[in-house]
C-alpha cells in the first residue's frame, strides 16, 4: 500500500493538506521513495496548470451546448419548472438542529418557474480527464442566439451577485468524480451541482439581489408590498404560482462582476470597460481626438455620477465571457472571482483532503513502468 | 514523395508556398490541372519550345523533368501552404476558431452538438421537419424541369469532418428514430437522393461555394458551416446522379421500407399514371420512373412511418447496418489524424498562420478572392496564375531556375530544404537564399526574372 507525503520548501515533512508543498514523496509499505520531486513537478505540470487544456472529450452531449473556450463549457437550458429544496437555516444552524434533534431538518420545497438558463463551467484537466471546478449560471429572456443577450443573476440561494455558485460541500470525493470525464459530464456536474445539491440560507444575496433591485418585475413587486419575516420563502410561494412564460420575459436583476455588490471595487471596474466608456463619450458628447484617452478627461467622480447605481448597469453575455476570459487588467479581486484559477479546484473545493492523495495515487498508478 | 517550399514576401503579407509532387496523386487532382498537365506533358517539343522562348535552357528543362520524376508519370501538385498575415476578417476569424488565446466569443454552436473533438470532427443532431424540396429526374448537368414535393425529413444528425484550413468538408447525413441516446446506436444512413449509401452526402460544388460563402461572410463557426451544408442541400435541388442506393438497403432490413420499396418498384395497377412500374420488360430498373415514384410515395409518407422504417432498420440483425456513431466518428478521427500532416496545425510565430489548402481548391475563385482580401497591392501577377490554373507550371519552372542556380553558384547553401523567399518586382518574382557564409548567416538576392505573364499553356 503507498502513502504519500508532503514536503514544504524546506524540505520538512508537512502534513497540512497540499496548498503549499513543495515536494511530493510517494512511499511503498518498506517508506521507500517510488515517486520524487521532479515527477511532483511533472504532476503539478499535468495537473494544476492545465487550465487552458481546449480538446477535452466529448462523450455524448446533451442538447444545449453553446461554446467551447479553454477551461470553459458554456450550455443553456430552456425555461421549465425546477424544484428548489431550501433550507431556511445556515450550515451552523442545520448542524445544531442535527445535535440537538438527532435528524436533518426537513426541506422547503418550492417548484418555481425559471426562465433561460446559461450555465458557464470551468473545469480542471487532470490526467485521466476535466473535472468541473466552478459553476455560473445566469438567467436570461431568450437562448443565446447573439452575444447581446441580456443576463440576470439568478433568484436562487447560494450563489455570489456575480453569478458563481458557492461551491457544494460533498461528504467524498466521488461526489465529484463520479462524472464522465468529458464535456458531458462537465454538463451534468454543473447541473446537479446547481440543481440536486440543495440549497440553504448560508448564502442568499443573489435572492435578496432580485427582490431588492429588480425593477418593473409584477412578482418582485408583490413580494415588496406585502413583506413577511421570511422574505425569500413568501418570494418563492408567490413565485411557484406562475409559469416559466411568466417569468421569461421578466426583468431580473443585473449581476455584478464582484462576488459582492461591492460599489467601490465594481465601479472600479467599470470605469476601465471599453463599451462603457464609449457610452459615455456619445451620450455627453466628447470629442475624441488621436490623442484622446478616456483617463485623462473623464474623471472617476464624472463617471461615478453619471452612472448613478451600479446595481442598474445592464450586463450582456459579450461582457460576461469578456470579463472571464479575457480581462487581464481587472483589479486582482474581481479576476480571481471570476476566473475559477486552478486554486478553487476540485481537489479544494470538497472538504475530504484524502482528494489530493486519491488523485495522487491514481496518477502513479498511470505512471509508465 | 518530394517536397519544395517556396514564399513571396509582399508588404506585409507573406505568401509561403510548400509543393508535395506525389505521383499517386494525380488521379484526384482537380480536373483542369489535371487536363493542363496531361496535355502540357503530350505535347512537350511545344513545351519545350514555349520554355526556350522564355530564356529557359533545355538543361533546365531536363532538370525539371528529372525533378518532378516525371519520365513515367506526370507531376501533381499535392498541397499548398499560405503563410498570410492576419489582415482579413476571415482569417481573424478562421485562426480564432482555432486559437487557445483568443477564443471567438461572438458565434455560438448549433442548438444540438452531440459530440465534438472541437475541431475537425462534429456531431449535430435536429428534430423532425417538413423539407420542401425540387427535383430534377435528370443527370446535374441535363436541363430537365424541376418538380416540387413537401418531405417529412425525420431525426437527423450531420457528421461533419471539416478542415477549413484545407478546405475540406466532408460530411455524413443520418436518420434516427428520435434523440440520440447513445453514441452505441447503429447509424442509419438518409436514404433520400444525392446521397451515397453510407450516408455520405455528394457535396461536389457545395464546399467550393461554402468557401466563398465563408469568405464573403468573414465568418467562420460551425453553425455557418452547418447550416450552409444542410440548406444547399434541402434547397439545391435534388437530381438523377447517385439514384436511392441506401434506400435499397434499408429495404433489405425493413419491412415497412420493403413494402413501400414494392410499391415504387412494381408500381400500382390501379393509379398507373402515378405510380407506373419502374422495371422495364427486361426486369432493370428505370431510375426514369422509380425515381419519381420514390418521391411520391414519400410525399404522402407520415412522420411516423418514416421513423418505424428507421425503426426496424436500427433494430434489425441483418443487412447493412452494423456500424455504431461511435464506430463512424472513431473512423473519421482516425482520418482526420492521417490528414494532421496537411491540416490540423494552424499556429506559427507571431502574426503569421498557416492557412493549408488542398491543390483542387486552392486554384478555385474562392481562395484567389481570399487572397486579394488579404493583399494591399491590387496588382499581383502571382495572383493571375493562380486564377490561370498555372501555379504549378510557374512553380515548377521557379524550382528548375533555382536548382540550377544552386548547381552553378560558387556560393554554398544550405541544403535543399533551406528557405527561399520570392517577391513580387516589377511584375516578376525575385528570390532570395539564404547564404551561409564564413562569420554570419545572411540573405543573399538571387534575382531571377520570369515573366510571368507571358506564359500561355494552349
Amino acid at each position: 500500500m503507498s502513502s504519500i507525503t508532503y514536503f514544504n520548501r524546506r524540505n520538512e515533512r508537512y502534513s497540512a493538506g497540499p496548498y503549499s508543498v513543495s515536494t511530493i514523496s510517494v512511499e511503498d509499505e518498506y517508506g521507500n521513495q517510488a515517486f520524487n520531486s521532479s515527477i511532483a513537478d511533472d504532476f503539478y505540470a499535468q495537473f494544476l496548470h492545465s487550465e487552458f487544456e481546449s480538446n477535452i472529450p466529448s462523450g455524448l452531449i446533451p442538447p444545449g451546448l453553446r461554446a467551447l473556450y479553454p477551461g470553459i463549457v458554456v450550455f443553456e437550458r430552456p425555461p421549465s419548472m425546477q424544484m428548489v429544496q431550501y433550507l431556511p437555516m445556515n450550515m451552523d444552524g442545520i448542524a445544531e438542529y442535527e445535535q440537538e434533534e438527532d435528524e436533518y431538518p426537513d426541506w422547503d420545497n418550492y417548484y418555481i418557474p425559471v426562465p433561460w438558463q446559461i450555465y458557464i463551467a470551468s473545469y480542471t484537466t487532470l490526467h485521466d480527464g476535466p473535472v468541473i471546478n466552478c459553476v455560473k449560471m445566469f438567467f436570461a429572456n431568450e437562448p443565446l442566439t447573439n452575444k447581446n443577450v441580456k443576463l440576470y443573476l439568478p433568484y436562487i440561494p447560494n450563489f455570489f451577485t456575480n453569478a458563481t455558485l458557492c461551491a457544494p460541500h460533498f461528504d467524498d470525493s466521488h461526489e465529484v468524480y463520479r462524472y464522465s470525464k468529458d464535456i458531458a459530464g462537465i454538463m451534468a456536474s454543473a447541473y446537479d451541482w446547481i440543481w440536486n445539491t440543495g440549497f440553504n440560507q448560508d448564502l442568499v444575496d443573489g435572492v435578496n439581489a432580485n427582490i431588492n433591485i429588480a425593477r418593473n418585475n409584477p412578482i418582485v413587486n408583490y413580494v415588496r408590498e406585502n413583506l413577511t419575516h421570511d422574505t425569500i420563502s413568501s418570494f418563492y410561494r408567490h413565485l411557484s404560482k406562475h409559469t416559466p412564460e411568466d417569468v421569461v420575459s421578466m426583468k431580473w436583476a443585473s449581476p455584478s462582476y464582484t462576488t459582492y455588490y461591492d460599489t467601490n471595487t465594481e465601479l472600479k471596474y467599470l470605469y476601465t470597460l471599453p463599451a462603457l466608456q464609449q457610452k459615455f463619450i456619445e451620450e455627453n458628447d466628447i470629442e475624441v481626438d488621436e490623442d484622446f484617452q478616456f483617463e485623462h478627461i473623464v474623471t472617476y467622480e464624472e463617471f461615478f455620477e453619471w452612472i448613478n447605481n451600479t446595481h442598474f448597469v445592464d450586463k450582456t453575455y459579450h461582457d460576461i465571457i469578456t470579463s472571464v476570459l479575457f480581462d487581464k487588467n481587472n483589479p486582482s479581486e474581481i479576476r480571481s472571482n471570476h476566473r475559477c484559477s486552478y486554486q478553487n479546484a476540485a481537489v479544494y473545493n470538497t472538504p475530504d483532503q484524502n482528494n489530493f492523495i486519491h488523485i495522487m495515487l491514481s496518477y502513479v498508478n498511470h505512471l509508465p513502468n | 514523395m518530394s517536397q519544395y517550399t517556396y514564399s513571396k514576401l509582399d508588404n506585409n503579407i507573406l505568401y509561403h508556398l510548400t509543393i508535395n509532387h506525389n505521383n499517386q496523386y494525380i488521379s484526384s487532382i482537380y480536373p483542369p490541372l489535371r487536363q493542363l498537365i496531361t496535355a502540357r506533358h503530350r505535347q512537350s517539343e511545344e513545351f519545350k519550345a514555349r520554355f526556350h522562348s522564355n530564356s529557359i535552357t533545355d538543361r533546365s528543362y531536363a532538370s525539371y523533368l528529372s525533378w518532378t520524376d516525371q519520365q513515367d508519370v506526370y507531376p501533381s501538385l499535392h498541397a499548398a501552404v499560405l503563410q498570410v498575415s492576419l489582415t482579413s476578417k476571415y482569417l481573424n476569424s478562421l485562426f480564432a476558431s482555432y486559437s487557445f488565446t483568443s477564443p471567438d466569443t461572438d458565434t455560438f454552436y448549433p442548438i444540438a452538438v452531440r459530440y465534438t473533438d472541437n475541431k475537425n470532427v462534429w456531431l449535430i443532431e435536429r428534430p423532425p421537419f417538413l423539407a420542401n424540396i425540387t427535383f430534377k429526374n435528370a443527370r446535374s448537368g441535363s436541363v430537365s424541369t424541376d418538380k416540387s414535393y413537401s418531405i417529412w425529413m425525420p431525426w437527423t444528425l450531420m457528421l461533419l469532418q471539416i478542415n477549413p484550413q484545407m478546405s475540406f468538408y466532408e460530411a455524413y447525413l443520418l436518420f434516427n428514430d428520435g434523440p440520440l441516446a447513445s453514441l452505441d446506436e447503429k447509424c442509419i444512413p438518409c436514404f433520400f437522393p444525392n446521397m451515397y449509401s453510407n450516408g455520405k452526402m455528394c457535396l461536389n460544388q457545395t464546399s467550393v461555394m461554402l468557401q466563398q460563402h465563408l469568405a464573403q461572410v468573414n465568418s467562420f463557426d460551425i453553425s455557418t458551416i452547418y447550416n450552409f451544408i444542410l440548406n444547399d442541400y434541402m434547397m439545391g435541388g435534388w437530381n438523377a446522379d447517385l439514384g436511392i442506393q441506401a434506400f435499397d438497403r434499408c429495404a433489405s432490413t425493413s419491412k415497412s421500407a420493403l413494402n413501400a420499396r414494392t410499391i415504387v418498384l412494381h408500381g400500382r395497377p390501379d393509379l398507373p399514371k402515378k405510380y407506373p412500374t419502374a422495371l422495364t420488360p427486361a426486369g432493370r430498373i428505370s431510375n426514369k420512373k422509380y425515381l419519381p415514384n420514390f418521391l411520391n410515395y414519400f410525399s404522402y409518407v407520415s412522420l411516423e412511418e418514416i421513423t418505424s422504417m428507421i425503426t426496424e432498420a436500427k433494430t434489425s440483425d441483418k443487412g447493412y447496418y452494423k456500424q455504431t456513431y461511435a464506430d463512424l466518428i472513431q473512423e473519421i478521427e482516425s482520418n482526420a489524424r492521417s490528414n494532421s500532416l496537411y491540416g490540423t496545425i494552424f499556429q506559427a510565430p507571431g502574426d503569421v498562420h498557416n492557412l493549408y489548402l488542398k491543390s483542387d481548391l486552392y486554384i478555385d475563385k474562392s481562395v484567389d478572392s481570399l487572397i486579394k482580401q488579404n493583399s494591399i497591392t491590387e496588382d499581383l501577377t502571382f495572383e493571375q496564375s493562380f486564377a490561370n490554373n498555372l501555379l504549378d507550371f510557374q512553380t515548377s519552372r521557379i524550382a528548375t531556375e533555382i536548382e540550377t542556380l544552386k548547381t552553378n553558384s560558387s556560393h554554398s547553401y544550405y541544403g535543399s530544404s533551406s528557405p527561399i523567399y520570392a517577391y513580387m518586382q516589377e511584375g516578376k518574382i525575385m528570390f532570395s537564399l539564404l547564404k551561409e557564409d564564413e562569420h554570419d548567416e545572411k540573405f543573399l538576392d538571387v534575382q531571377v526574372p520570369l515573366p510571368l505573364k507571358q506564359v500561355q499553356v494552349s
